[in-house]
């Protein structure tokens, strides 16, 4: 629902502006660039907003190899129960299916060299001690692979404040995070 | 030898960290990258391109 509707040849206040600044379809939150084996935000996920969106782009891998993103509370990752189903996509075959019951993350995206990846990250309520939605979208320009979708739970009461990203094979990535709080109202 | 960097930012102190992995985080790496291993083909250096697609993945292998 709209904060305000606004009519023709009427002025537009500042305090108007201020009031759709405020409540914006989402609001950043913070953004982290680095290259490291794990880049992580802590204190992003709070009781003020209920769902949170993610972006992550990456520029290189020191190994081919996939992303896993994993919960954070008080500055540990915590790596079991990740729930998930999906499919990875590809330009010259079939799409696979991607699933695990009980996984050490959410295993996600292909990323190879300088091949640039684009990765977007929708979590449900994490500061609750409850199990977590978790979904992930990935566009990857590496080889014949095209990107693919994931979703699933983290099957852990826990309440989290942060999030981490690592690669499976170990590899330094060099890329950047930002998370927004999703508006309420 | 150096251990792996962890890096990253506590966006409600704004402090930002960036550290090598303690010993549980390594304990974890190691056990990681050692069930990872053999699963992936070498690196490729450079993105694919529309006139030179490189080292394309086949159906059933895991990206």
């Amino acid at each position: 629902m709209a904060v305000k509707t606004f009519t023709d040849n009427t002025s537009l206040p500042a305090s108007d502006i201020n009031t759709y600044l405020t409540n914006s379809g989402m609001t950043y939150i913070g953004a982290y660039t680095a290259s490291a084996t794990t880049l992580f935000i802590d204190g992003c996920f709070t009781s003020t907003y209920n769902n949170y969106f993610i972006t992550f782009q990456s520029t290189s891998v020191t190994t081919t190899g996939s992303f896993m993103f994993k919960l954070r509370a008080s500055g540990t990752a915590n790596s079991t129960n990740y729930g998930y189903g999906g499919f990875q996509y590809y330009t010259t075959i079939a799409a696979t299916a991607q699933q695990n019951a009980s996984d050490t993350s959410m295993l996600f995206s292909a990323a190879s060299g300088t091949s640039y990846t684009f990765n977007t990250i929708y979590v449900s309520n994490p500061a609750v001690a409850q199990p977590t939605p978790i979904m992930v979208d990935f566009v990857s320009w590496y080889s014949n692979y095209a990107g693919g979708s994931i979703r699933g739970f983290h099957n852990v009461s826990t309440a989290y404040d942060g999030f981490q990203i690592t690669s499976n094979t170990g590899a330094t990535i060099t890329g950047t995070m930002r998370v927004y709080g999703i508006r309420q109202a | 030898m150096t251990r792996p960097i962890i890096s990253g930012i506590n966006v409600e102190t704004g402090e930002t960290i960036e550290r090598e992995l303690n010993d549980d985080e390594y304990a974890e790496y190691l056990i990681q990258v050692e069930k990872t291993i053999g699963l992936y083909p070498d690196v490729v250096d450079e993105p694919a391109t529309e006139e030179e697609p490189v080292d394309e993945l086949v159906e059933g292998e895991q990206p």
